[in-house]
């Protein structure tokens, strides 16, 4: 288990260094920073100044080392629009994100596992139908579609909530909502898939031919077999979650990560970008991580091959 | 002595989609087809047969695991039957079953001893033994040693899952237990070992074994009466002796020759090899007539339009043969 882990841990240390410089890079060839800040017909000399005074005229490789050395420090830098530090700005958005993703991520276990089950369990009936119809469509509706709808239905035409903003638990209520429709059906089609799969193995017959309540085969043999792709995607979903809701914080002008990343990447403000993606990184190999050590308690094969042998 | 299992007329029917075409259709695969058998107390009846012949949903009937399409099971002179409900629960600790991936039948998140105990503790058999101590001892009795207890099925051998299969099965003191086809997923080197453990729990334990196979050598060495199956009946039935050193229909004839047991001589129709025509038919389209007159090389243009009915031609051996009707009968009917 610990070397299983360490190896892991490096893995994620590998990846955090490959997006970072990734996302460096690219957005250094992207665009010019000193021409959006400033505007294009900015006096040459205005221009070179701000490249200078940013160091964006060193080579690329003489750049990202001395990031990489600010990031050691603790220093991710300053926005390049008002001179705060980046990584502040980041943070401070922080909770606005984390209002939206914890209670959108609750109702997609809330809804989607229990009706995948119980699709599941009722498989080819119309309940079934009905489960998978929904989870069709909330699965292949985008979130601004879905958010601009409700913003129609709920704000425009009933005047029921408010349209965006952040104030108040009823601005919530429609940005949780848009996430957990799409969410929720993720959720519900990967544990109808992965329960009918355990359902179909001989041992679920055999615990139900050693005389097993129906309702104690699927609670205490299906369902802890089905459970290991159910928690990768739900770990996936609360890592993305945790990044932000990049379009739905969009549509609803709720002022949390995703939002904050768009308008730096549209303003080419690179500490900020840097500073966000580092967190959503980070945060996404954080989630990756829970769920490998979420994974060895279902799967005593992989407590097996983790090291941890008896 | 009496019957603990007695099949009559049993039947299982599916439907299942024809062809790709759309609109085709559903048709009907006769898996099991009208089989009448039974088992004596203490003795072992083996199920021979092709794949797909309707084996293993014998098995399933049999255990109300699956309902009939027709035709009745009594086990111990109750009807068996697969609505399930208390009744039907607790009638499980009668009959048991071993499975043949020994792998796909246990769950993998659970020891080896938990999955032995666990039928203890749903039948809540304590009385006068702790459930642990019971599964222990019965783990012991299959040959399994106590530092595989805490085990996971995945760090155990085949022939080792093998035998958690069968020490849950026999936890409970079942009578009946229904092997179906025990050792095919097992190594040839292991399955002789799990074979004579088998046989050896059967006399302890008294239990009466329906054995699904289609290994004849193994059929020869633990049945007391077998039956053989083709294309969900059941067309040669007797006591093991008799059926397989005296088979009287072609098809028993040719599972037997199939068989290459050195030095050995059955009563086969030429000394050489039978070689049977074509693929076995397709159960959802059972030949007309005698089901098996495609592949059979002494079929008639009788054995094309006329079932054979079950014929007894000896002490405990029946068949379902125009040659052997007709020897009975004289040959112009």
């Amino acid at each position: 288990m610990g070397r299983y882990m360490l190896s892991r841990s490096l893995r994620a240390l590998l990846t955090i260094f490959l997006v970072v410089g990734f996302a460096f890079t690219i957005l250094r060839l992207s665009g010019d920073p000193a021409m959006m800040i400033l505007s294009a017909d900015a006096p040459p000399e205005a221009i070179e100044a701000f490249r200078e005074s940013w160091g964006l005229d060193a080579p690329l490789w003489q750049q990202f080392w001395g990031y990489l050395l600010n990031i050691i420090h603790g220093n991710f830098g300053v926005s390049m629009r008002d001179g705060s530090p980046a990584m502040r700005l980041v943070l401070e958005s922080i909770p606005a994100t984390l209002a939206l993703a914890l209670p959108a991520f609750a109702l997609n276990l809330l809804i989607g596992i229990p009706a995948g089950i119980f699709a599941a369990l009722h498989r080819n009936s119309w309940v079934d139908r009905l489960v998978m119809s929904f989870s069709v469509a909330g699965h292949t509706l985008p979130s601004f579609v879905l958010g601009l709808l409700l913003v129609l239905i709920f704000a425009v035409s009933l005047g029921w909530l408010p349209s965006g903003g952040y104030s108040g638990v009823e601005h919530a209520i429609l940005p949780v909502l848009t996430l957990t429709v799409g969410g929720a059906a993720v959720l519900a089609r990967y544990t109808r898939s992965s329960m009918l799969e355990v359902l179909g193995q001989p041992y679920i017959r055999a615990a139900s031919a050693k005389g097993l309540r129906w309702s104690q085969v699927v609670t205490r043999h299906a369902l802890p077999n089905a459970a290991l792709p159910i928690v990768t995607i739900a770990g996936l979903m609360f890592g993305g979650l945790i990044a932000g809701a990049v379009v739905v914080e969009s549509v609803f002008s709720w002022p949390g990560v995703g939002r904050l990343t768009v308008s730096a990447v549209g303003n080419r403000d690179l500490a900020v970008v840097q500073a966000a993606l580092l967190l959503i990184t980070v945060s996404m190999v954080a989630t990756n991580l829970v769920v490998d050590s979420i994974y060895c308690l279902f799967d005593p094969r992989l407590r097996a091959s983790s090291g941890a042998h008896h | 002595m009496t019957a603990l299992l007695s099949v009559n007329n049993l039947q299982r029917h599916f439907s299942v989609e024809g062809n790709k075409e759309w609109l085709s259709g559903k048709k009907i695969l006769r898996a099991v087809d009208g089989v009448t058998l039974s088992v004596q107390r203490g003795k072992t009846l083996g199920i021979v047969g092709e794949s797909g012949c309707g084996k293993s949903t014998m098995a399933k009937l049999v255990l109300g695991l699956i309902p009939a399409t027709a035709g009745t099971v009594e086990f111990d002179g109750k009807p068996v039957t697969a609505n399930r409900n208390q009744a039907w629960r607790a009638a499980r600790r009668h009959m048991q079953m071993v499975y043949q991936d020994p792998l796909s039948a246990l769950d993998r998140r659970l020891t080896a001893l938990a999955q032995v105990t666990e039928p203890l503790n749903i039948h809540h058999k304590h009385g006068e033994t702790h459930p642990t101590i019971a599964a222990q001892s019965m783990m012991r009795a299959v040959g399994l040693t106590d530092n595989l207890f805490q085990r996971y099925p995945h760090e155990l051998s085949g022939g080792q899952r093998q035998r958690v299969v069968l020490a849950r099965a026999l936890v409970l003191k079942p009578s009946l237990l229904v092997c179906d086809e025990p050792i095919s997923a097992l190594d040839v080197s292991v399955q002789a070992q799990v074979i004579n453990l088998l046989t050896d729990l059967r006399q302890q334990m008294n239990l009466t074994m329906l054995f699904i196979s289609h290994d004849l050598r193994v059929v020869r060495h633990i049945c007391d009466e077998v039956a053989v199956m083709y294309l969900g009946r059941i067309i040669e039935q007797g006591s093991a002796k008799n059926v397989l050193s005296h088979p009287a229909h072609p098809y028993t004839r040719a599972l037997i020759s199939a068989v290459s047991t050195p030095g050995a001589k059955h009563a086969t129709l030429n000394s050489g090899r039978i070689i049977l025509k074509g693929e076995p038919p397709n159960p959802v389209d059972v030949p007309t007539g005698c089901s098996f007159h495609p592949r059979c090389a002494l079929a008639t243009a009788h054995c094309k339009t006329n079932a054979p009915v079950t014929t007894r031609i000896g002490e405990a051996h029946t068949v379902s043969c125009h040659l052997h009707t007709m020897i009975h009968h004289g040959l112009g009917s």
